[in-house]
């Protein structure tokens, strides 16, 4: 054969080859492409729809009301939709056409969580009963399938120890409600409150200390909706007070007390403010309530959860929750010791973690049912967890997209930062009232005055409100004395956090990972008393005075 | 004579198509897969960027090692930008309806380095929710397949590369916490 019918030859079996081996290289070029973009996707659309939940929460009046939630949890899932609809550049089809890929969002709370997904739906229809009452009918057995909100889980366990049968609702904090039965009662007894160690808090004559730290009265004070309309961004003092439905309310005084009504006008007249604060002007002692109601519930408690222990957990399989061996002969909380609720605080997160776990798992099987590609349940890392039991979240997975030469499958957790229910013991921002800076409380070295104030970071947002001229106003609620600016964030915390101190991990591997162990307690043993003073009488202020949804003391 | 000409030229032709051909194209699918590679690490570090808050020593070299492992050498280019709300709160509040005006300031990847160097601080540089990261990479070296074709076509300038990868986003996360 000639040379030329070689080389046609040649080329006859190569060039194939080739451009068989380059268009499988591009599939998988653009697959990998297409999957970052759809984990972008995913997460700006799980960031868009936590900013829409905290603008709607923090500018609510009457927020945390329990419809209220659920009204801002269902605009928020509105929010991710038409986010993620936009960025996949099919704004028409909105949310229908997307909820086939979307197989679970959690929104995980202060003291649960709920499950936005596809549920059997057992109300099959509306009818007439005897008494010309509208009803609804429920079939049981039904197949078929709604999409929305399932029902509010809590961060419960329950208990059993002989005749004791005990439920405890967890929070994110040290709040917990109690369902109790003990031997020979016929109903349970509810009890709410916080649960504090004991052995730091002392009652002395002068007043009572925590830490070694005497907690004070204070006095508060902001701009509110009115000297901000009026155009002064006069500072007002306040206090708050206990309304009709139990709640924490503001009150200012402005040579008289007033407070606003729900539509926003000033109440000069609310026999609650009469009765709690007088006619006179006084500090705000939320955070001294605040220890003693404390103390007084977690001494109640010891006599129902003094011997409860590890083991006596019900209705979980015991080695989820790291319960083996020795560990279950824990008691949940060792009353009276120094360091009484460590076992108790790594017990809640393995409960609230279980809890999540087992919820989500049982979603996506059932959301499996009715799609062709089956979804799966993505192991969450070590970080990933520790985040969502550190604050509110929201938790996305977005599953079954076709591309290139596979299918999509992710997830994007993003916490809330800025929610009213949770008071988070990070973000408890120390102001200087003489400078008008404001720090991050693990700024040990910050240089600050003796006029300092601890404050929520909520509470530098601005603000904004609808004026009686109907137009809607911004303003911040911590301005200097004449008005003129708002208190501004240092930069060396909390613009840059640089100065931020945190303290080491239990290895240099773990510090070299980025994971120190920033225990808050060790950080605030090293800061100055001033510091100290104004954290922790804001944040058992702010504990106080945020809202419970199950606050019950039932015996 | 004329025999001995075509001969020649079918030489030339065999040694291109059979030698030079497949040389180019197995180097044009190496750097397809090196782009892949590179593609894949950069999308990986920028989000976990994203969802952490914080750059580590230990996480940029895990990525700078990953990327290397394709054989080339790779310019990355770190651009933070630092959200800060102060300028728009140390303006009197008299128009209403102005929220405030946010500013960003960026530093780029030599500040980033300084901070990832300093073991006093963690060797972490901490981010905010609400700061942006982004990484760049592009190869340095000329890669086989650039070489050849700068022989053959001599479309390319010597210094454009052909592997680079570029992801970004805001952070979703406080890094201190």
């Amino acid at each position: 054969m000639k040379l030329q019918s070689w080389i046609v030859i040649f080329a006859i079996i190569v060039i194939p080859i080739v451009l068989v081996m380059s268009l499988y290289i591009q599939v998988q070029v653009s697959y990998v492409n297409a999957q970052g973009n759809y984990d972008t996707i995913l997460n700006n659309a799980t960031y868009d729809a936590i900013k829409a939940f905290q603008i709607n929460e923090l500018n609510s009046t009457t927020q945390n009301i329990a419809e209220e939630k659920i009204r801002d949890v269902e605009a928020s899932v509105n929010t991710f939709y038409n986010s993620l609809a936009t960025n996949f550049g099919r704004s028409g089809y909105a949310e229908d056409d997307l909820k086939g890929f979307i197989p679970a969002l959690v929104y995980t709370l202060y003291d649960g969580y709920y499950i936005y997904t596809e549920y059997n739906n057992v109300v099959t229809g509306e009818s007439l009963n005897e008494d010309n009452i509208l009803t609804p009918q429920i079939n049981l057995d039904s197949s078929q399938s709604a999409t929305g909100l399932k029902p509010y889980v809590y961060y419960s366990a329950r208990y059993q120890n002989g005749a004791k049968d005990v439920v405890i609702n967890y929070t994110l904090d040290n709040y917990i409600t109690v369902f109790y039965k003990g031997a020979g009662d016929d109903n349970y007894h509810t009890y709410s409150g916080y649960l504090i160690d004991t052995t730091k808090v002392q009652e002395r004559s002068d007043g009572i200390y925590y830490d070694g730290i005497k907690i004070d009265t204070e006095a508060l004070s902001e701009v509110n909706r009115t000297t901000a309309d009026d155009g002064s961004n006069r500072k007002l003092n306040y206090a708050y007070v206990t309304n009709d439905s139990g709640r924490r309310e503001k009150a200012y005084w402005d040579g008289r007390w007033y407070k606003y009504n729900i539509d926003g006008t000033q109440n000069f007249n609310d026999a609650n403010v009469r009765a709690q604060l007088g006619t006179t002007y006084k500090q705000d002692d939320s955070a001294q309530r605040y220890l003693r109601e404390a103390v007084t519930f977690t001494n109640n408690m010891q006599s129902i959860l003094g011997d409860i222990y590890l083991r006596n957990i019900v209705g979980v399989n015991q080695e989820d929750l790291g319960i083996t061996g020795d560990i279950g002969n824990q008691k949940l909380i060792n009353f009276g010791s120094s360091g009484m609720l460590d076992t108790f605080n790594n017990h809640k997160l393995q409960v609230i973690r279980n809890s999540i776990t087992t919820n989500l798992k049982a979603t996506i099987a059932k959301f499996n049912q009715n799609t062709t590609y089956a979804a799966k349940m993505p192991t969450l890392t070590e970080n990933e967890w520790s985040l969502i039991l550190s604050n509110t979240c929201l938790i996305s997975f977005m599953q079954g997209q076709h591309i290139g030469n596979g299918y999509y499958m992710g997830y994007s957790i993003v916490t809330n930062n800025k929610n009213r229910e949770f008071v988070d013991p990070k973000l408890i921002y120390v102001l200087d009232q003489d400078s008008m800076g404001y720090h991050d409380v693990r700024h040990i070295d910050a240089s600050l005055s003796n006029n300092v104030i601890g404050y929520r970071n909520i509470d530098f947002e601005t603000q904004s409100f609808v004026s009686s001229d109907s137009t809607t106003k911004n303003y911040y609620r911590h301005m200097n004395n004449e008005g003129t600016f708002a208190a501004t964030a240092d930069y060396a915390c909390i613009v840059t956090s640089t100065s931020i101190t945190t303290s080491n991990g239990s290895s240099s591997s773990d510090n070299a990972l980025g994971n120190r162990i920033t225990e808050l307690d060790d950080i605030l043993d090293r800061a100055p008393d001033k510091i100290k003073k104004a954290y922790y009488t804001a944040l058992f202020r702010e504990r106080y005075n945020s809202f419970k949804s199950l606050s019950l003391n039932i015996s | 004579m004329g025999d001995t000409v075509v001969t020649i030229i079918a030489i030339v032709l065999a040694a291109v198509l059979m030698f030079i051909f497949p040389l180019m194209s197995v180097a044009d699918r190496s750097d397809d897969v090196s782009q892949l590679s590179v593609q894949n690490s950069t999308t990986q570090f920028v989000d976990n960027i994203r969802s952490t808050g914080r750059i580590t020593l230990a996480d940029y070299n895990r990525f700078v090692q990953e990327i290397n492992s394709t054989g080339n050498t790779y310019d990355v280019d770190i651009e933070v930008k630092v959200l800060d709300e102060n300028p728009g709160k140390k303006t009197a509040e008299t128009a209403y309806e102005k929220i405030g005006e946010n500013v960003y300031y960026t530093e780029y990847t030599t500040q980033v380095m300084d901070d990832l160097r300093d073991t006093a601080n963690n060797n972490t540089k901490y981010l905010k929710e609400g700061d942006i990261v982004s990484v760049s990479v592009k190869n340095t070296n000329t890669t086989i397949s650039q070489l050849l074709r700068n022989f053959f076509y001599r479309v390319t300038g010597n210094d454009s590369s052909t592997i680079g990868a570029s992801n970004g986003g805001i952070v979703t996360v406080n890094g201190r916490n």
